[in-house]
């Protein structure tokens, strides 16, 4: 089991749907690189070794790659504590795209049992990221095959950056402000007569005239649109309703190593071949940029020299 | 004039000449010196562009493009009582319909019609709609929802790529450069507006008070608004209108998620800890208020937030308040959609990095005076505002329409929303007009109020139509002393021309367009966005905080936001420009680097000013002379040097990134650009002078300005246009001493202007203060001639009561002859053409009903019925004269009359007078050098020196003119006239350029005249030669267009004010000459005390009162009604205005008395 990405360590990859872990993930190799390579000639850079690609488009039904990316990791000494870095849970709102899981915390050095019951008897790091699919990463899961050959897979399942999340502060801070507003009921009501009792009694009499007021509200509101909320709002409200899904974390060894790879390592066997040209995949990728500018023959200048 | 004036033949060839692809004597086999004929992409570049293609391009970008993406962005229509009724619109078309060719738009009534019948030059707006009528969805093609104004040449307008012909059919001037609008019968042309740049984050600091704040202003379609991060004592806060009170930036970027202290000090600082020091204290303040969590942060903005809720928004808790305010109310041009805030948080991020690196270094302050943080608005812009404004209010109005019909329980036919759209099409119609008519441009969702956006098109001259076409004004308050933005900013050079601004309190403040500058429209971000990523630029959104701001890690921006970093900026913005050169991006993108900010920006926005520049590789042009040679050849055009990677479009940030070189010789190694043509830093209008480069630079400002009220040729058309005023020169000249500008903007051909002979010498005491003295005979040979006309419109009314205005015949007297008044008058009751027209006859003879006031139903008519007799016999006292009378010093000719039906089917009389005005005394003429003079003289030819060919000048001038002015490009246009006259060339005065001095000295030597273009004169009135030799020679002068005759005023009696009984004030109504304060202090000082009685009281508003000597009040009639008596009166004379002073006294009880006693 290793989670170790020797370049940059801080996104270290790991695939959800049901399992395991990443094997051997060497470095991200943008789709760019290629294309920058026709596009500038590189002089005196001469060739060491050629490396055979497999590209493996991974079929959506069978598995998503997602990349999580632990932005309040640090770069050096996590790999000393290599128990806090798995996460002990895993839930997914895939309508909303919000990702939260939790780090357990290394219970023998440096804990304070007392703060974490403060909290709810917190256990570990809470961390929360919204899922960002846009098809402009470009990032793609490599691993090195048995014969030296790198084998590249796309990431499909989008990317996220994972950031403390402290709900649990807020958990007891609302808990806290409950708990007195609960405690200043009763203390009211203990006192009838005091500033407190009459406030709240106007507030329950205020209670009873919003009642009225909703009852009357709904009457109107037949006839008048419904009020919507707007854009991230929406979304948010989205999330707060979504029920997460919970996926188990699975070592490695706990899964059918196998037929991961079996499904990572399926290039389909054909040897892929570019149908178009430079210039014509530039135009196909800027697309709509290039419909104002004015049209230029392939060879480009032709010049009169 | 003298005889040294070219001659009509010789100015014809040298017309031909310039329609030939054979330029300047060279024909198509000779060699091509690219250094020299690489200017001829300027003609290459001006053909394409033409002069006011900012504005062409700016309305068309908006009728092709904008106008769809603003129906895009209100498309639907829903009814809130009917929820299964939907509208949609599905396309918008201006000028043609679903079926129609884009290419040729509907054929509209030509713009000189609309000109002359007082009408709006427009296309209609088709629209495509999808709804329900009942269960059924209808698509409807072709709904007109209004009429857009149509800019004239814009690809919408019919003269859109008609050649000199067609225009001559439709009445239309070829040279007329198009880019105003003609609403009512007016020409109205949308000014461009200079503004700060939108989206664009600007940091300014203020030293005393210590402040430092980065600001953007945000700019959507939607709302507007303006975010700042802001320190104070150290402290950095987030400032916006909408929230209360400032709030310390670490919660903020809290609320936008990034919670981690450790993150936030990445984004803001990186790993400088410089930077970290400076901003630690800022995580003291979150801390100090308890604000750890998002949602304790989020919460936190939500209690600060001004609330203005809209119509059937819910209610928000705390919560949503704060979350709503990040994600659309601050930083408002990014909006955040879903629950990603990255892109906002680092935006917010950036900007407060921005303020951390001004408060550590004081200079990396932005400059708002900077050209390249300025936006131009063109008449593009405006309209998609105002249209949006107007076509949301058009869907409102709908909507609420629909809502008040469908709300009815039972209808007797199925609805049909069709048939209620169309009510409110005329509120798009007449909001466009109306906003263009008077230049108010009010747009409601913005709360904007701007006066003044529109001008009438002056049409003075034909240069001063073209002036107004490039003229940017500044939103910046002219009352203002400021010198900052008032300023020429090296910035604009190139972009900006140094010379035309106005004198006075707008200078600097309107500016006027170089000869190559073209201003963008905007590109659409997206395919740009991608292209980025594609040449290595990691996204934003997935990069990792840490990396960000890391030593030698540049961010990506895109129109001010960061979009993604990349470790290799050269690189990166090498790949990019070898792409647009490749035309796989827009010309128009602009892309540099900033090594302060440790930025590639990118813009893609309208508004930038960018000018085109020839490519340098490798130390050489790219343009060689095979291309130039295509060019000439008509094989290429200037899109193709542009295709061909061999000039480029740079914007004002992209020129700061690149070495121009100005001459080929001046290219070294590290040379990315050569200019095309230096004299192209000038405008149209400042191009016209002869070698500017040696004047004093203020001359060439003063000559913007006058050029401009040159009387000229206006257009091919003149005759056939009836504006209000228009002044035309009888036989104007192209001058002998020309520019390349101006054959570029057709100068040449609608000049403005005569080559006068010019002896500079003293002659007589008439020539002081800059006076000219005149030759009669030039005047007489039609120096300076020039006419005047004058356009009178009369509308026949309709009235309510079917009563309408008539024209009737003139009357005659005993003899059978017209009355005096009615002279000019035949026999249809208006003037005939060609007829002189005298002070106090008329020229419409138009009638008024007098019964028009009364109402239609009631008395009058059933009158009318019982007694059919008497109706008739009425019918002469019916009408009342209101006639057309002319007025004026001098009498004038009837040009044209013109009837016709306007736009509300009433009858339109239009009279066009002409004088025709030889100069005179006190007439104002100018050289192209900012030497103006008034007529001091008319002198007759034999009195005129003259010289041994005997020739004798035009104008003499007064050489004390020169000294101080320090025009030198005067006499050395004087030089290369004589030499161009002696030789029978046209010489030219370019900027940075034109004939050599060396050379017209030595033509003038070969010719046998002295090289300095002295000549040997005698005098005309003695015969004896002068004792000096006097600078003699053509000089180019114009007549500008203020006349004695329109200026000449004086008063014996005449009409007073009502209130004070003083003479009114003002030639138009018929004024006294007021005797000032400063006139009043001589008299006194002169002890004139008499004068002073007779000017002030006397002559103005001298009043009998009667003075009660009993209690000092004033009384009447002998009677002080205060002390009941007649006793005590005495008269005497004071002003009306005392008089008036002491009644106004009296009734706010305050009693002035006047104590009388003897002065001797």
């Amino acid at each position: 089991m290793s989670l170790f990405v020797p370049e940059d360590p801080e996104e270290p990859h790991v695939t959800v749907k049901q399992e395991e872990e990443v094997m051997e993930v060497d470095e991200l190799i943008e789709e760019e690189d290629i294309e920058e390579e026709e596009l500038i000639e590189d002089e005196d850079d001469p060739i060491i070794r050629e490396i055979p690609i497999h590209l493996n488009p991974i079929d959506d039904e069978s598995m998503k790659l997602m990349l999580l990316q632990y932005t309040t990791r640090r770069k050096q000494g996590d790999n000393e504590h290599k128990k806090s870095s798995i996460p002990d849970s895993f839930r997914y709102k895939p309508k909303s795209q919000v990702i939260e899981l939790e780090l357990p915390f290394e219970k023998d050095k440096f804990f304070n049992e007392d703060k974490s019951k403060n909290w709810n008897g917190l256990k570990g790091q809470l961390l929360r990221g919204v899922v960002n699919r846009k098809d402009s990463s470009g990032y793609f899961m490599g691993r090195i095959g048995k014969d030296g050959e790198v084998h590249l897979s796309p990431i499909t399942g989008g990317t996220t950056q994972l950031r403390p999340s402290f709900r649990y502060i807020d958990e007891v801070r609302l808990k806290k402000i409950q708990r007195e507003a609960e405690e200043a009921k009763q203390l009211a009501r203990k006192m009838p007569g005091t500033l407190a009792g009459s406030e709240l009694a106007n507030e329950e009499a205020r209670k009873k005239n919003a009642t009225m007021h909703v009852v009357q509200m709904t009457a109107k509101s037949s006839n008048q649109a419904i009020p919507r909320l707007g854009g991230a709002l929406l979304s948010k409200k989205g999330e707060d309703e979504e029920v997460a899904e919970t996926y188990d974390v699975l070592a490695r060894g706990n899964y059918d190593e196998e037929a991961i790879e079996g499904v990572l390592d399926d290039d389909g066997g054909e040897v892929l071949e570019s149908k178009m040209r430079q210039g014509e995949y530039v135009d196909v990728l800027v697309g709509d940029a290039s419909e104002e500018a004015v049209k230029v023959s392939e060879d480009g200048n032709e010049g009169g020299e | 004039m003298g005889r040294i004036d070219v001659e009509m033949k010789d100015a014809d060839e040298a017309f031909d000449d310039l329609l030939e692809p054979v330029y300047k004597g060279k024909s198509l086999t000779d060699p091509i010196d690219t250094a020299k004929d690489k200017w001829n992409l300027l003609p290459a570049f001006l053909k394409v562009k033409g002069l006011v293609k900012q504005h062409l391009d700016s309305y068309n970008f908006f009728v092709d493009v904008d106008l769809r993406k603003i129906v895009k962005a209100n498309q639907l229509v829903l009814s809130d009582v009917d929820p299964s009724f939907y509208l949609k619109y599905l396309d918008i078309r201006v000028g043609y319909k679903s079926n129609g060719d884009p290419k040729r738009p509907e054929v509209l009534l030509p713009p000189h019609e609309c000109r002359l019948r007082d009408l709006t030059y427009s296309a209609p707006i088709y629209v495509d709609v999808e709804y329900t009528r009942g269960k059924k969805i209808i698509i409807h093609r072709d709904l007109e929802i209004g009429r857009m104004p149509i800019m004239l040449r814009s690809n919408k307008c019919i003269l859109n790529g008609r050649t000199e012909k067609e225009m001559a059919y439709l009445n239309e001037c070829p040279l007329d450069p198009g880019g105003y609008f003609i609403v009512n019968g007016t020409e109205k042309v949308i000014l461009v507006q200079e503004q700060l740049s939108k989206n664009r984050i600007i940091v300014e600091s203020d030293g005393k008070k210590g402040i430092v704040q980065a600001s953007v202003t945000s700019s959507t379609h939607e709302r507007k608004s303006k975010t700042y991060v802001i320190s104070k004592n150290g402290k950095i806060f987030l400032k916006h209108n909408s929230i209360s009170e400032e709030v310390p930036i670490v919660i903020v970027l809290k609320a936008a998620g990034i919670v981690s202290d450790l993150e936030i000090l990445q984004l803001v600082c990186g790993d400088d800890s410089v930077y970290q020091d400076i901003f630690s204290v800022n995580f003291e303040e979150a801390s100090k208020l308890g604000i750890f969590t998002q949602r304790e942060a989020l919460e936190y903005i939500g209690r600060k937030v001004k609330t203005v809720r809209r119509m059937n928004s819910p209610k928000l808790t705390i919560l949503q308040e704060g979350t709503e305010a990040i994600a659309t109310t601050i930083v408002a041009h990014l909006t955040v959609e879903d629950l990603d805030f990255r892109e906002k948080a680092l935006y917010i991020a950036t900007m407060t990095r921005r303020v951390v690196m001004t408060m550590h270094n004081p200079k990396l302050i932005d400059d708002r005076d900077y050209a390249g943080n300025k936006r131009l608005e063109l008449a593009g812009q405006l309209l998609s505002l105002l249209f949006e404004d107007l076509f949301k209010k058009f869907n409102n109005d709908f909507k609420a329409n629909l809502d008040k019909i469908l709300k009815k329980p039972s209808r007797a036919s199925e609805f049909d929303a069709l048939l209620h759209i169309n009510i409110h099409s005329n509120n798009v119609t007449a909001g466009l007009n109306r906003a263009i008519s008077t230049g108010n441009w009010s747009l409601k969702r913005f709360k904007m109020e701007r006066a003044g956006v529109t001008h009438v098109l002056s049409r003075l001259s034909y240069i001063a139509a073209l002036g107004m076409m490039t003229r940017i004004s500044s939103q910046f308050e002219k009352s203002r002393k400021v010198s900052g933005p008032r300023a020429l900013q090296p910035s604009q050079f190139g972009m900006l021309c140094p010379a035309d601004t106005p004198e006075g309190e707008a200078c600097g403040l309107v500016k006027n367009l170089a000869l190559m500058t073209h201003i963008t429209t905007d590109n659409e971000e997206a395919p740009i966005r991608k292209l980025c990523y594609l040449l290595g630029a990691e996204d934003i959104s997935l990069a990792d905080s840490a990396t960000i701001h890391t030593n030698g890690t540049f961010g990506v921006y895109l129109n001010g936001t960061m979009i993604g970093t990349t470790r290799y900026p050269i690189e990166f913005v090498r790949k990019f420009r070898h792409l647009r050169r490749r035309g796989k991006v827009s010309a128009f993108v602009s892309i540099h680097t900033n090594v302060h900010q440790s930025a590639v920006h990118i813009a893609a926005d309208g508004g930038r000013i960018c000018r085109p520049l020839i490519i340098v590789e490798n130390g050489k042009s790219r343009v060689k002379a095979g291309h130039l040679r295509k060019l000439k050849n008509d094989e290429w055009r200037f899109d193709d040097f542009l295709s061909h990677g061999l000039v480029e479009y740079l914007d004002v940030n992209e020129e700061n990134d690149s070495l121009i070189a100005l001459y080929e010789e001046d290219i070294v190694p590290a040379t990315t650009h050569i200019e095309i043509e230096p004299f192209t830093i000038l405008g149209a209008v400042a191009g016209l002078i002869p070698y500017p480069h040696h004047n004093q630079s203020p001359r060439n400002t003063y000559q913007c300005a006058m050029g401009k009220q040159a009387i000229g040729a206006i257009g091919y058309n003149q005759f056939r246009r009836i504006d209000t005023l228009l002044y035309l020169l009888c036989y104007p000249e192209q001058p002998m001493v020309k520019t390349k500008t101006i054959e570029l903007v057709k100068y040449d051909q609608l000049p403005a202007g005569h080559n006068a002979t010019v002896a500079v010498m003293s002659y007589s005491g008439y020539d002081i203060e800059d006076a000219l003295i005149l030759n009669k005979a030039s005047i007489d040979r039609g120096f300076g001639r020039c006419q005047v006309l004058r356009k009178n419109t009369s509308v026949l009314k309709r009235y309510p009561n079917h009563t309408k205005d008539i024209v009737s015949g003139m009357r005659v007297d005993k003899e059978g002859k017209p009355i005096f008044q009615h002279a000019a008058l035949g026999q249809d009751g208006l003037a005939e053409v060609g007829s002189p027209i005298q002070s106090g006859q008329m020229y419409i003879n138009k009638c008024v009903p007098s019964n028009a006031m009364e109402s239609v139903v009631g008395g009058p008519q059933q009158n009318n019925r019982n007694q059919p007799q008497e109706q008739q016999q009425d019918h002469e006292q019916q009408f009342r004269e209101a006639p057309m009378v002319y007025r004026g010093p001098e009498k004038s000719y009837v040009d044209q009359v013109m009837m016709t039906v306007g736009d509300n089917d009433q009858a339109l009389i239009k009279v066009l007078l002409r004088q025709t005005r030889r100069p005179e005394l006190g007439d104002k003429f100018s050289s192209r050098h900012g030497q103006k003079g008034v007529c001091g003289m008319i002198v007759k030819q034999e009195d005129m020196p003259f010289s041994d060919q005997g020739i004798s000048p035009d104008i003499i001038m007064n050489p004390h003119g020169f000294p101080s002015r320090m025009t030198v490009g005067k006499m050395m246009e004087l030089v290369s006239g004589k030499a161009g006259v002696l030789r029978g060339t046209l010489e030219y005065g370019t900027c940075f350029g034109g004939s050599d001095l060396d050379d017209m000295s030595k033509v003038l030597v070969e010719k046998g005249f002295n090289y300095g273009g002295k000549d040997m004169l005698y005098s005309g009135t003695t015969g004896e030669a002068l004792q000096a030799y006097i600078f003699f020679g053509p000089i180019y002068y114009q007549k500008l267009k203020h006349m004695v005759l329109d200026k000449m005023h004086a008063r014996a009696r005449g009409p007073r004010a009502v209130l004070t009984r003083q003479p009114t004030e003002g030639r138009s109504r018929d004024g006294g000459l007021r005797l000032g304060e400063m006139e009043r202090d001589c008299v006194i000082a002169y002890g004139a005390s008499q004068l002073l009685l007779e000017r002030l009281m006397l002559s103005s508003d001298a009043f009998d009162v009667d003075i009660c000597q009993g209690c000092g009040l004033m009384g009447y009639n002998g009677w002080c009604p205060m002390c009941k008596s007649s006793e005590n009166i005495v008269k005497m004379t004071i002003p009306y205005a005392a008089k008036l002073l002491f009644q106004e006294l009296i009734s706010m009880n305050i009693a002035p008395r006047l104590k009388l006693s003897d002065v001797f």
